[in-house]
């Protein structure tokens, strides 16, 4: 991972930086970039994550049925496939397209986490399973989309499901053998926390201080807990010298917040974990008692700042909430809690001293009740920002972030559970956001110091792929148009773009092979933005809403699955050409 | 056009309804309906039928119950949302108090929505009799 000609982890890095010291390709020629090679993955769903690159090798994978692909990069022939067999019936309580966001590599080791729950661990070079184990059960909608996450001995997994009242959990397998080496649920009593509640701390009064017993219990009615949601799908984070591993969970069970009274922790919570024990030595609840699905899953950023004139080791966090978040990841002290786009408008702001948001009833779907239509909510449930990971561009100390520009309409609802139904509660329509540009995403620099957007770029959709930051003082990210660019980290200008066949929700990715740089990405419309062209849904109220709101996609893309690599020319014609 | 139906002879040529299922609903504007028809649409969707039935009844990974209604009986249609079709995916409702209360509001939703005179989508509550 430490060389920069490989792209060995989803984010390139342990901290989430997705930043390349790679500069062939810089802000004075990106210019010329062509298409290098391509390649068909053969399955037409949602493409999120990216490849990764170690050696003379790309290890490339799908959605469902999670296919893996070593090619090789002198030619781009096959050296093993791995294509496992999943029951089908995983795909209906998939709630966001059947996506995943990729492979982790360690250790001589590719691991997978197929959609089923199944987390493999792959000989890198030959394909063969070296073990097998199962996290999860899809018949009561427990699924994966995230990647594993190699930590040190360790690999991370999550579990999704918070739409079927999935209860969540993170947990850690010793790489070597597969074995169980602790799980930390979300939500529930201490012990199967692994809190402990007079060395956990939070965020309390302006200060620090422990969580307290029965910190989960105490914020549920009854035992509304064990349907809690809190599930675990984003990119996780790992500090090697605090030993730590930061990630958030997601909305608690059910949409409908009048059914379940209380806070609702952990949901919705960023957690920093002892990566050995799963011990979490603090956590911070951006969203208390969710009104909107604002899952707190998206990545951390691990960054060193300067605040007010302190270095500080820092966490960068851009809720689905639409705050942009600052904390010291090494004792949980908030620091800045920002809006990151102007239109958000559920929450004046977030109270410093108790770290509360300031929730303004005229968009509170709780103080209206069940079956009345909040109108106008900004972001829409899907966020100013859903998975689609930011970017650290460490020369700059500016963090790049794909963000969504979409409000909502919302009108929660009684629910029952039954196992392996949706549990969800409430009718979505989504829409722009209201006197604005008129698209729904922005691309945007932000100071994670300040809480201040530095430059912002309009696009007509979501920004719903994860952007990149190179030494060339360029950031590349892709549309849900199709088009892959390239803008100047100073100003946000765009210096290149180019159409592929599908909308792009995959994670821009680059490496070196024999002296060259390469930038690529996958190619194909999908996840909770493109679900209506990934599923066939029509009704604008489908997809939790997203169908109406992205209708106007199927005038610039329809459904692809491929791969494409980009470089800048080397011949001769080329370089005249250049000149 | 504003008008009310009260269900007591339609001349359905496949199926025409029994005496006894008269009346079973009452619909205005093909989306304002009785307080227990609308207590039956709430349950259809608070346990999230139309994931397998479809969001008009039209039908997905379950049968299309805008048809289904025409030929099932009201003790059929009990039998089927209280025991379930295990072999055919559909799971028992019968632990659901909402369909234990309802149930027969929501037989009542679904035969409007087969007759045809009930809409998709989103009901309202009719306005109390003047």
């Amino acid at each position: 991972m430490g060389d920069s000609k490989n792209w060995a982890a989803q984010a390139g890095d342990y901290a989430n930086h997705r930043y390349s010291n790679l500069s062939q390709i810089n802000a004075s020629n990106v210019g010329q970039l062509q298409v290098a090679w391509t390649m068909s993955t053969g399955v037409l769903r949602g493409h999120e994550g990216s490849p990764l690159v170690i050696g003379d090798t790309m290890y490339v994978h799908t959605p469902f049925p999670n296919n893996v692909f070593a090619v090789n990069l002198k030619d781009q022939s096959y050296k093993w496939k791995y294509e496992p067999k999943q029951d089908v019936q995983v795909i209906p309580v998939m709630c966001c397209d059947t996506v995943n966001r990729g492979l982790a590599y360690a250790d001589g080791k590719i691991l997978l986490q197929q959609a089923d729950t199944t987390l493999v661990a792959l000989d890198a070079a030959s394909g063969k399973e070296i073990w097998k184990v199962k996290n999860g059960d899809s018949k009561i909608g427990e699924t994966n989309t995230n990647a594993p996450h190699v930590f040190k001995d360790k690999v991370i997994t999550g579990i999704s499901g918070g739409e079927f009242g999935v209860r969540g959990r993170l947990i850690a397998y010793d790489l070597k053998t597969g074995n169980k080496v602790w799980t930390a649920w979300s939500t529930g009593p201490d012990n199967e926390l692994l809190v402990d509640p007079k060395k956990t701390m939070t965020w309390t009064n302006g200060k620090m201080a422990p969580v307290g017993k029965d910190s989960s219990l105490k914020t549920w009615e009854g035992e509304q807990w064990k349907l809690g949601g809190g599930t675990t799908w984003g990119w996780y984070a790992y500090d090697p010298k605090l030993n730590l591993v930061y990630y958030g969970t997601g909305n608690p069970g059910t949409w409908n917040p009048s059914q379940r009274p209380g806070d609702n922790k952990w949901s919705m919570t960023i957690f920093a974990r002892d990566l050995d024990t799963g011990m979490a030595k603090w956590a911070y609840q951006m969203t208390p008692h969710d009104e909107w699905d604002y899952d707190g899953v998206n990545e951390n950023l691990l960054v060193d700042i300067d605040f007010k004139g302190k270095k500080v080791p820092a966490l960068v966090h851009f809720d689905r909430n639409g705050f942009g978040y600052t904390l010291n990841r090494e004792t949980g002290e908030l620091l800045v809690a920002e809006k990151y786009d102007p239109k958000v408008n559920w929450a004046t702001k977030v109270d410093m001293k108790t770290g509360r948001p300031i929730v303004d009833k005229k968009y509170s779907p709780q103080t209206t009740g069940p079956d009345v239509d909040v109108k106008d909510i900004c972001p829409a449930a899907l966020g100013s920002k859903d998975q689609q990971p930011a970017t650290y561009d460490r020369k700059s100390g500016l963090i790049l972030v794909p963000t969504n520009h979409v409000c909502m309409t919302y009108e929660p609802f009684q629910v029952e559970y039954t196992a392996g139904q949706p549990y969800v509660g409430a009718t979505l329509t989504m829409f722009p956001a209201p006197g604005s540009h008129g698209g729904m995403g922005n691309f945007i620099a932000w100071d994670p110091a300040a809480g201040k957007i530095v430059w912002s770029k309009p696009e007509r959709f979501s920004v719903w792929s994860g952007a990149l930051t190179t030494a060339g003082d360029i950031a590349f990210y892709g549309t849900l148009e199709g088009y892959i660019k390239a803008v100047s980290t100073k100003d946000g200008k765009e210096l290149w773009k180019f159409k592929t066949p599908s909308g792009i929700i995959g994670n821009v990715f680059t490496y070196q092979y024999e002296g060259k740089q390469y930038v690529g990405t996958y190619s194909g419309i999908g996840g909770w933005a493109g679900i209506g062209m990934a599923a066939g849904l029509t009704g604008h109220t489908e997809g939790l809403g997203a169908v109406g709101g992205y209708k106007d996609l199927a005038k610039y893309t329809t459904l692809g699955g491929s791969l494409f690599v980009f470089a800048i020319p080397s011949g001769p014609a080329a370089q005249s050409a250049a000149r | 056009m504003r008008w009310l139906v009260a269900l007591l002879v339609m001349a359905l040529p496949l199926a025409s309804p029994r005496a006894d299922e008269a009346r079973i609903y009452e619909v205005k504007d093909g989306n304002k309906v009785d307080a227990k028809t609308l207590m039956g649409w709430k349950t259809w969707r608070a346990l999230a039928c139309e994931r397998c039935h479809g969001a008009a009844q039209e039908g997905a990974i379950g049968p299309p119950l805008v048809e289904s209604l025409k030929k099932l009986s009201k003790e059929e249609f009990h039998t089927t949302i209280m025991n379930g079709r295990p072999d055919k995916g559909m799971p028992p409702f019968n632990a659901s108090p909402m369909v234990n209360q309802n149930w027969e509001g929501l037989y009542a939703y679904l035969k409007g929505r087969s007759n045809g005179e009930i809409q998709p989508g989103r009901l309202s509550a009719l306005e109390p009799a003047k």
